[in-house]
Formats: C-alpha cells, sequence, structure tokens
C-alpha cells in the first residue's frame, strides 16, 4: 500500500509538471501580454521597457526554470494586469468556486439519483420513459442557453432570484442549476443502466429467492455494487465541474476561478493563467486519487500494490 | 453632426428629473430622489444605507489596479476618475477645462507654465503642490530612480523636465513644440508623494489615495467595488454617496440586471437589445458617437496590386459603406471620411467621402492591370469590435463582385494584437482606431506616417504634413496642417475609410447622467 501511494504521488507530480510545461509553452505562442496592455499606437522602446520590467525579454527556457524554480518555493509570480500575486488571485477566487462547484453536484446528485433508481426499479414504464426523457434533454441542453433562459424566467420575470453576483446563498442556485444540469443528466443515465445491470445479477435472484424485501435487496444489496461506476463516475465529475464553471461564471457574473482564468488567458496575464491551471490539475489529480481510494471501501476484493 | 454628444432618447429622463424607477402616476407620489428603485432584497448592490443614495454601474470587466499609471483600459480608467484628479479636465464637447491646475498657458514653444490650484489636500491628509506634481511627471517620464516603467509612458515622452517654480507653480519644458500633450494631462491623474514613498507604488494598487471626489470604500474583485463620496474633497460633495461598479461580462446578463433595477447603468448594449430596452418602462437606451473609427488597413509597402493607389482607389468605391452602417451595424454606425471624428483636432467638415460605385472601382482596378482582379488575404480579430466578423463579411462579399477575392481569417484578439505587433499580418485587416486626446496628430503618427507602429503606407507629403503639425505650437496651424494630411490621405486612399461606431449605454430614467464620446463614465457630475 506504501509503495502504491508513492508510486501515485509521483505520478501525480509528473502530471503537474507536464501540465505546467504545456501550459507554459502554449500561452507564450500565442500571443503577448504588451501588446494587450498598452493601445495599439504605443512605440516599441515603450513595448520594450515595460516588456524587460516583467521578464518577457528572457529567452523562453530561462522563463520556464525561472518559473518552474519559483513555483517550488509557492511563488508564482505577479499578475502582470493586477500587479499582486497571481497565487492570492487564485486562491481568492477558490472558495467561490468550491461553493458553485458544490451546489451544482448537490443538485445533480440530489435529482440524479432518485430519478436513476426509480427509472431502473420501474424499467420500461411510463416512469422510466419520462425520467430519460428529462435526463436526455438535461444533457442535451447547452448551459449558455439554460442560464439566459433561468435569468429571464426566474430572474426578470418572476424576480424571485439574484440574477448575477454573489453574496447570498440565494445567489448560487441559478449557477448551481445551470452547471449541475449536465452532470444531473448523466448521473441519472448511469445510475440506471448501473443499477439495471446489478439487478440482473444471480445474487439479486438468491436475495429475492430468499425472500427478502424489495427496499432490502434494490437498498442495501444492489445500490451498493451500482455505486462502483457511479463513484468513478462522479470523481470525473468534479474535474469537470470545475472546468464548466468557467461559462457558468461568465454568465452569472459570478467571482470563481473559471472567469479568472477566461481573463487570464484573454489578455495573457501568463502568472495567472499558470497559477491557475496548475491548482485546479492539481485538484484534478488529488480527486482522482481520492477516488481510487474510496474503491477500497465500496469493492472488498479491490487491492492496490 | 454639431457636438461631441448627440444624445439620443434621453428626454424622457431629463423631463421628469427625480422620476422613480418605477412608473408613478404623478411626482407628488414620487418617493424622495434617494430611496432605492426597485425593491430587490437579495440584490446587496441596491440596499444603501437609510438615507443614503447609491448608484450602481454594469461595465464588462473589473478594474484591473488602481494605479493610474499602470494600466490603459478605459473600465479602470473610469473608477480612477472618482477617486484621483488630473492637472486639466475635458468637458463633453473636447475642451480643456481646469482640474487641479487653474490656468495654464506657453510662455514659450516649448515651456508650459501651470497655476495649481491652492488647499488640495489628498484623503489621506498630505498636500498637493507643484512638488507632488512634478513627482507625479517625474515617475511617468522615467526620471524617478527605481521605479517601474509605467504604462503611460509614451504620452508624455515629449517633456524634457519638469520644475516646481514654487508650491503653485509648475513648468514644464517640452523636448519641441508639442500640443497634444496638454490633452494627455487630462489622463494623468496625480498621486500622494508621501504615501507612495513610504509604501512604495504598488500600495496605489489596492488602497488607492487621491484628491477626487470619493474615496474606496471596499472592492471585492470580480463582484463589486464600492466608493463612497469623499465630503473634504476640494470639489465639495458629490450628488450621489455611494458609486458601485460591478463588473458582468455577458452581454445578456448586464441587460437583466438593468431591466429589474439592480444596476443604473450598463456599457455596451447589444443593438438587437435596443427595441426590448426601450420597451422597459424605467429604462432609457442612451447613445453617444465614437471615437473609434474603423477601416481596413491596407499593406501598401509589400503587396503589389495594394501600392498601387489606382488599386486602393478602387477598394473604397467598391465597399458600400452606408449599406453596411444600415444593415450590418442596425444604424448604429456613421460613414467617415478618413479617421478623424467630427470633434478631433484636425477633422475638416468639407472632407469628402468615396461613393459606392462598382463600376467605376472595375475601371480603376482594369486601368492599374488587375481586370480579372487578385486574391488577397483579409484579417479580423473576432469579436472585439461590435459586429467585427460581420462587418469584415460584408465587406469580402462586396470586394468579390469587383473581382477582388478575398479569404477572411478571424482570430482571437490576443492573437490579432501579436500579429500586427510582429507585423506578421496578411494583406488587409481590419481594425478600430480610438484616439484619446481627441487629436489626429498621434493617430496619423501611429498609422500613416512612415515607419509608424501600425503604420503599412510611406508618403512623403504625408510625412512632411505631420511633422509640421508636431512641431508647432500654434493651435490653428497645427490643425490645418492635420486637415492637408487626412486630405492627402484620402486621396491616396491609405485605407478603406469606414464609419464611426456609437457607443450604446443604458440607464435607469431615475440616473439624470449622460454617455460621452470618449467613453468616460462620471458620475460625480450625475444625480439622481
Amino acid at each position: 500500500m506504501a509503495a502504491y501511494l508513492v508510486q501515485r504521488g509521483l505520478h501525480a507530480l509528473l502530471v503537474v509538471i507536464g501540465v505546467s510545461l504545456v501550459i507554459f509553452v502554449l500561452s507564450r505562442l500565442s500571443g503577448d501580454p504588451v501588446s494587450l496592455m498598452v493601445p495599439f499606437d504605443v512605440p516599441r522602446e515603450q513595448r520594450e521597457a515595460i516588456r524587460r520590467d516583467l521578464g518577457l525579454d528572457q529567452p523562453l527556457p530561462i522563463q520556464y526554470f525561472d518559473f518552474v524554480a519559483h513555483a517550488a518555493r509557492g511563488d508564482f509570480g505577479t499578475s502582470v494586469r493586477n500587479r499582486v500575486p497571481a497565487l492570492r488571485l487564485v486562491l481568492d477566487r477558490v472558495p467561490a468556486t468550491l461553493e458553485l462547484a458544490a451546489v451544482a453536484l448537490a443538485f445533480a446528485v440530489v435529482v440524479a439519483l432518485p430519478l436513476g433508481i426509480l427509472s431502473a426499479i420501474k424499467h420500461n414504464s411510463g416512469w422510466d420513459v419520462a425520467g430519460m426523457a428529462f435526463s436526455f434533454l438535461g444533457q442535451s441542453v447547452p448551459s449558455f442557453w439554460l442560464g439566459i433562459l433561468l435569468i429571464l424566467v426566474l430572474g426578470v420575470n418572476l424576480r424571485v432570484l439574484p440574477i448575477s453576483g454573489s453574496g447570498t446563498p440565494w445567489h448560487l442556485v441559478m449557477p448551481g442549476i445551470t452547471l449541475g444540469s449536465f452532470f444531473m443528466a448523466s448521473l441519472a443515465r448511469l445510475t440506471r443502466s448501473s443499477l439495471l445491470d446489478v439487478l440482473g445479477q444471480d445474487y439479486v435472484r438468491t436475495a429475492r429467492a430468499k425472500g427478502l424485501g424489495e427496499w432490502v435487496v434494490v437498498g442495501v444489496h444492489a445500490l451498493k455494487n451500482a455505486a462502483i461506476p457511479v463513484v468513478t463516475a462522479l470523481g470525473v465529475y468534479v474535474g469537470q465541474l470545475l472546468s464548466g464553471a468557467v461559462i457558468t461564471e461568465q454568465i452569472f457574473a459570478y467571482p470563481g476561478v473559471g472567469r479568472l482564468a477566461i481573463d487570464a488567458i484573454s489578455t495573457r496575464d501568463f502568472p495567472v493563467v499558470q497559477a491557475n491551471v496548475l491548482f485546479v490539475s492539481a485538484i484534478v489529480v488529488v480527486l482522482s486519487f481520492l477516488v481510487d481510494l474510496l474503491y477500497l471501501a465500496l469493492d472488498p476484493r479491490i487491492r492496490y500494490a | 453632426m454639431l457636438g461631441a454628444s448627440a444624445v439620443l432618447g434621453l428626454a424622457a429622463a431629463c423631463g421628469t428629473g427625480q422620476a422613480p424607477a418605477a412608473p408613478a402616476p404623478t411626482a407628488a407620489a414620487a418617493p424622495p430622489a434617494g430611496s432605492a428603485p426597485t425593491p430587490a432584497p437579495q440584490a446587496p448592490a441596491a440596499t444603501a444605507r437609510a438615507g443614503a443614495t447609491r448608484v450602481t454601474v454594469a461595465q464588462g470587466v473589473d478594474p484591473t489596479v488602481l494605479d493610474p499609471d499602470m494600466h490603459r483600459e478605459t473600465p479602470t480608467q473610469n473608477v480612477i476618475r472618482h477617486i484621483y484628479d488630473a492637472l486639466l479636465d475635458r468637458d463633453a464637447d473636447g475642451k480643456l477645462t481646469p482640474g487641479l491646475a487653474e490656468s495654464w498657458k506657453f510662455a514659450d514653444d516649448t515651456t508650459l507654465e501651470l497655476t495649481l490650484k491652492p488647499g488640495v489636500t489628498f484623503s489621506n491628509g498630505e498636500p498637493f503642490n507643484a512638488d507632488v506634481a512634478k513627482y507625479n511627471l517625474d515617475r511617468v517620464t522615467g526620471k524617478l530612480a527605481g521605479a517601474k516603467p509605467t504604462l503611460n509612458a509614451a504620452n508624455y515622452a515629449s517633456i524634457a523636465e519638469v520644475n516646481a517654480l514654487n508650491p503653485n507653480s509648475l513648468q514644464i519644458k517640452l523636448k519641441k513644440p508639442n500640443l497634444v500633450l496638454l490633452r494627455y494631462l487630462r489622463d494623468k491623474y496625480m498621486v500622494p508623494l508621501q504615501y507612495t514613498k513610504d509604501q512604495g507604488f504598488d500600495a496605489l494598487v489596492e488602497k488607492p489615495i487621491g484628491t477626487g471626489w470619493y474615496t474606496l470604500k471596499e472592492w471585492t474583485k470580480a463582484d463589486h467595488l464600492t466608493l463612497v463620496a469623499n465630503p473634504s474633497s476640494w470639489h465639495g460633495k458629490a450628488n450621489i454617496d455611494e458609486v458601485v461598479f460591478r463588473p458582468i461580462p455577458e452581454n445578456a446578463t448586464r441587460v437583466a440586471e438593468l431591466r429589474t433595477g439592480n444596476v443604473d447603468a450598463i456599457v455596451n448594449v447589444p443593438p438587437d437589445q435596443v427595441e426590448t430596452l426601450k420597451a422597459e418602462p424605467n429604462v432609457d437606451v442612451r447613445t453617444v458617437p465614437s471615437a473609434r473609427i474603423t477601416g481596413v488597413f491596407l499593406d501598401a509597402l509589400d503587396v503589389a496590386p495594394l501600392k498601387d493607389k489606382r488599386v486602393r482607389q478602387a477598394l473604397n468605391y467598391g465597399v458600400d459603406v452606408d449599406s453596411i452602417c444600415k444593415n450590418v451595424m442596425n444604424g448604429f454606425a456613421t460613414p467617415v471620411s478618413t479617421w478623424a471624428a467630427s470633434f478631433f483636432v484636425g477633422y475638416d467638415p468639407a472632407g469628402k467621402r468615396y461613393s459606392y460605385d462598382p463600376a467605376r472601382a472595375k475601371q480603376l482596378l482594369a486601368d492599374a492591370g488587375y481586370a480579372n482582379g487578385f486574391d488577397a488575404q483579409l484579417l479580423t480579430p473576432n469579436g472585439r469590435y461590435l459586429n467585427d466578423v460581420q462587418v469584415v463579411q460584408a465587406i469580402a462579399g462586396m470586394l468579390e463582385k469587383i473581382g477582388v477575392r478575398t479569404k477572411v481569417n478571424a482570430v482571437e484578439f490576443g492573437v490579432f494584437a501579436k500579429m500586427t505587433q510582429d507585423r506578421t499580418i496578411p494583406d488587409m485587416f481590419f481594425a478600430a482606431w480610438g484616439n484619446a486626446p481627441w487629436d489626429i496628430y498621434d493617430t496619423l503618427i501611429a498609422l500613416a506616417r512612415t515607419g509608424g507602429i501600425f503604420s503599412w503606407y510611406s508618403n512623403p507629403m504625408v510625412d512632411d504634413l505631420v511633422d509640421k503639425a508636431g512641431s508647432t505650437s500654434d493651435d490653428a496651424k497645427h490643425a490645418d496642417y492635420l486637415k492637408q494630411a487626412l486630405g492627402l490621405l484620402w486621396e491616396d486612399a491609405s485605407h478603406i475609410f469606414l464609419y464611426q461606431q456609437q457607443d450604446l449605454y443604458a440607464a435607469n430614467k431615475r440616473l439624470r447622467w449622460q454617455p460621452r464620446s470618449d467613453e468616460t463614465i462620471d458620475m460625480f457630475s450625475a444625480s439622481l
């Protein structure tokens, strides 16, 4: 187990370093912050002076090693645009995005699990058809469209929810639904198919033959085994939720890391892009690790070595 | 078009004065001006202190820094204007007005003398005087040891040295005559001396100290920034107690927040939302001609067909600018002769426009030896300027009809900016050109003078006129040289000249405020 943990840790480190290199090179190839910071008519001498001040006149490999050396000590540099430490900008935004992701995930789970279970138990019934049609809709509606629709109906026409910004729990409702709807839909379908699969297994037939109640058969025996693929998917979803938050945060003017990423990329604010991407990729790596550990609890047959 | 701010759709707001946002039958039934318009308990920005007046402005983005010399962004400048003052200011029509300087005059061609307002203090109690002004100008001209290069340095490059003659008298020595400098002094906001010496200029980034109407109350980045009126400001106390700036990137969301009364003014109304907003009882759409002029840049240095004046003229005759303004820009654009808006120094009211004449265009192409037309690349940024890609596609369709087959390439603005800077642009590209000083001189230096950073054109006669305009201290001569230069550019068809945009704002009717052509949002001169 210890060897496994070390191996996983090294693996994770390798992934994060790889991501840092890719994002470093990609962001620099596609633009230059100084050309976006000053108007077109600023002469070259002034541009060069600013570039020197920001260290952007150095060759790329030197810039990269400089970045890695500082990042290893927790210093991701200073935002080119905002002139404050890049890591602080990211960390200030993390709680907001985590709150949003939690609400979205909670919405997805609370709606999807009952929907999926009901559809599986009442297989091929009207419930099943209606439930799957609903989830099909949820999966195919673009979040951009859904967000604007919610704003117009709940915000403008009914005026029951705040339209944009942050500050109260109510501010999380519309973004949470917008962000969570896609995952709700795929989670419901996954729960249904996974449970259907388990319900056809021999041990379920045995449990029924023993005369156990339907609640015990489904609730205790089937669900636990059906949960394994669902948990795997959840781990992946959380990573996707963080990236899906980019669009949702933009629509609802929500101050999270997704919007910070958009702003930083469009202004080529390299230190912020790097800190942002590295932080999010670290979260995803840690989550996938946690999911692996969760398997151990769900399926005693699994051993890591 | 006379005057800079031909404001449309404002009659209702002016007429009713302190009308509340909700439609009220009579003025007597209206609540006092100070009350919040639409009760929206969930929105923090709408719940002001009892009796305090608050106005919320939604721009597309958050300010980046509150250090006036370390940014070049309009949304940031709009916040900064409320906190700091400059030596000079400018009214909506472009006339220079006193700021921290009461008066100014050129003692000779290269010596500018300003008399400063006495008794002005910063919000931390520090005095403002000629020493502080010199310190500020030394910073932006790179004469302050250890100070980083500022982003506005190019605007003050003509300054040779600055002297504080006495506490209220400032002398600016120029390297050569430069009339545009006065207009740039309007953008040089004065920061305190002792505060920045003690804590460094970086302290201004999040904790600004100025002499202006407002002070910073709180700033939750990407969410809201609240300014509170400074009662001890030398201006006196502003009409509106608190001004909140909220960054809302999505157009539809900004419009929704305005419709529900949670914000009082929004920028960049999408043209297709104008009718929806006009139907709202508590909202006005307010438009103003922009200082941004669009055009298609032509590489007349390296691309064989475009070196020929007749070809460039043919391209101008081949584009129906009126149709683009009407059909692609929904009427929110006005065709222009060259690069000057009517309120710029150098604008010639007699300036001619190319008519839409495809037959003449084909004839000119044939005369130049391109009877069968030619192929060309046409680059545009995607989503940077209002309807940019649609406009360029319309242009491409029109050019096709005169035989010029263009391949349109739409790229993200960051890529576009790098391509223009590296001079790796293709044959032609579309761009809008802003002009902060409202004087066409700097525009011509950048995009028409030989060797200009944005110039793919060379004409010794234009260079000569631009240089003459840049070395006189006589306002009338300066403007006259510029007019002549613009006339030459038109005749020589240096670019495909297109249109001047209109900026679209919308505001709650309770707010008495007018947008300006320089994209400035001044809430200190607004009222409820």
